[in-house]
């Protein structure tokens, strides 16, 4: 029995109306249930799911569309009933303060305001951005889909002003200490990084955090920063400001790998450094004589020699030199001929595709640079398979598989099925935003790991995070397990695992 | 470059005006943050010519 239901001029957020869609779905009366707010993107989207146009034709950008696929005598009303229930909770602030409708609005009633976060979705963010600027405010922009030419537009007004843009598609930053967006929730220390990789800095920062070190500052900048077109105008702003930043005596700066003419501009500001920094802009090389720069082979390394550096070590040769740990694979068996990758957090998976290239592997992938590896079917792994969960091919109507475990369950329970699989790497992404136990949801799945396969598991996060990350690792302890602290570690094992003739 | 805005910011408690994901207002709270959360709608009611000829009448690029 399918039911439409239009809820005109209702504004919901698309990640909530994932998280409530995904959660009626699990009622036994749903057969299926899609919450979704009346865009053309939107409407296109139901369409091509085969729904009838002329149920949501009319609706508009500000419409709520509920359809429900209901079992034979499910009530409606029930359903809606507890919609209403869950939505009602994701939207209580846990305040009772007035809550302003408009930028300059919240700057005349609270003076006070001094940055803004923005997770609106993209095609708004840019506007709302602006206000922020306009109130003098320094900007985090959650939100994806921004154009190039905004984010430009932007970040030029920002500089100008002498502010700071962080993002689009910013997901992880730490300003003075509190957590923003998908953050963990680490010591402070001095130690300051600037990341165009949000799983990137999530990892770092916990790295440096577990080491018994802190940081100061993790400020995001978006994924196209160091492009070509917006020529690391936030990374450069930013390194200016962690130098002129009494807390922080070391510098970190991540990045996947920018345009070869603004990784010049990088290197050239930082040759005036007068604070250490520590480079890893993922899988380029970089040869650099200055005595103040040190280059990381991987986001393990590049947490090392920060906390090294913090410590006082300023030996470039011996920081810079990475050596991996000896790790035992002694009687661990396993039959599967290969390995696969079912990762949540894209810049991991692209370091474990880069790895295990760099072992020798032939590795498929959805995110694979290379044409020739890129998966035509990413429902299907191919021989040596990593996949990023997280990409739009997954996410497109679900909510992200951090948040929602459901995904990369199915996906598990595949691969634990498939004779030609043997070794399987997964992360779990602790932290704000982060679901509440990844752990506990993959559980039931992860006690029937058969004697054919072994399961490495990386888990990032602090023992701040408030999921705990040794209450998390406690629960994951099984048959055929293996928990590591440290993504490389894991990729190091699975390559000894391969190449080692355990099997 | 100047940074003394971005510099000033970072010895001040952070007060975070939230416009968006609601659960991001709690989490900032929950760690000690000081956060004010928007009651946010889409500008000029999501329409997009709408918010063109805003910005013009605004001056903005």
């Amino acid at each position: 029995m399918k039911k439409y239901i239009i809820n005109e001029n209702r504004y919901f957020d698309s990640v909530e109306l994932m998280r409530i869609s995904s959660h009626l779905r699990k009622h036994s009366g749903v057969s299926d249930a899609q919450l979704i707010m009346g865009s053309e993107t939107n409407k296109q989207f139901l369409i091509d799911m085969g729904l009838d146009e002329s149920n949501f034709k009319n609706a508009t950008p500000m419409d709520l569309i509920i359809y429900l696929d209901l079992n034979e005598g499910q009530d409606e009303g029930e359903i809606i009933k507890l919609f209403e229930e869950y939505i009602s909770s994701q939207q209580e602030t846990g305040d009772s303060v007035y809550q302003p409708k408009s930028v300059s609005g919240a700057k005349k009633i609270y003076p006070g305001l001094n940055f803004t976060l923005i997770s609106v979705p993209g095609q708004y963010a840019a506007w709302e951005a602006r206000e922020a600027l306009a109130g003098d405010m320094s900007v985090m922009i959650f939100s994806d889909n921004v154009t190039i030419e905004e984010e430009l537009e932007l970040k030029t007004t920002a500089q100008e002003k002498g502010l700071l843009i962080m993002g689009p598609d910013c997901g992880t930053a730490i300003i003075n200490g509190i957590p923003l967006g998908f953050a963990n929730k680490v010591n402070r220390g001095k130690i300051g990084l600037i990341s165009a990789s949000g799983t990137g800095l999530q990892a770092v920062t916990s790295e440096i955090h577990n080491s018994g070190e802190g940081i100061s500052q993790a400020i995001g900048i978006g994924g196209r920063d160091l492009s070509e077109k917006i020529s690391g105008i936030s990374m450069k702003t930013a390194i200016h400001a962690l130098w002129n930043d009494p807390e922080t005596e070391v510098i970190v700066l991540i990045s996947k790998p920018p345009a070869e003419k603004v990784t010049k501009e990088i290197l050239e500001i930082l040759s005036g450094s007068p604070k250490p920094v520590v480079v890893y802009f993922i899988h380029t090389q970089i040869d650099s004589p200055n005595p103040n720069i040190y280059f990381a082979k991987n986001l393990s390394h590049t947490a090392q020699i920060a906390v090294a550096l913090a410590r006082g070590e300023r030996d470039k040769k011996t920081l810079e030199k990475y050596t991996g740990k000896k790790l035992s694979v002694n009687d661990i068996k396993y039959s599967g001929k290969y390995i696969r990758g079912l990762y949540t957090g894209g810049t991991l998976a692209e370091e474990a595709l880069n790895e295990l290239q760099d072992l020798g592997f032939k590795i498929y992938s959805n995110v694979h640079h290379d044409e020739k590896y890129q998966m035509k079917n990413p429902l299907q792994s191919i021989e040596n398979t990593i996949i990023d969960l997280g990409d739009d091919f997954f996410t497109r109507g679900n909510p992200h598989p951090m948040i929602s475990p459901e995904s990369r369950i199915e996906r598990l329970e595949q691969e634990l099925k498939d004779p030609d699989c043997g070794i399987i790497l997964m992360d779990i992404v602790l932290g704000n935003g982060s679901n509440e136990d990844m752990a506990g949801a993959l559980l039931p799945t992860l006690e029937h790991v058969p004697d054919s396969k072994q399961v490495c598991i990386y888990v990032l996060g602090t023992d701040l995070d408030f999921q705990d990350k040794n209450l998390q690792i406690s629960k994951l302890r099984g048959k055929n397990i293996h928990i590591f602290e440290s993504h490389i570690e894991m990729i190091e094992f699975a390559g000894v695992l391969l190449t080692g003739g355990n099997k | 470059m100047d940074t003394k805005k971005i510099n000033s910011l970072f010895q001040t408690k952070l007060q975070v005006l939230n416009i968006g994901l609601v659960m991001f207002h709690r989490s900032i709270k929950d760690s000690g943050g000081e956060s004010i959360n928007m009651d946010w709608n889409p500008p000029a009611g999501g329409d997009r010519n709408l918010m063109e000829i805003l910005r013009k009448l605004k001056g903005e690029k």
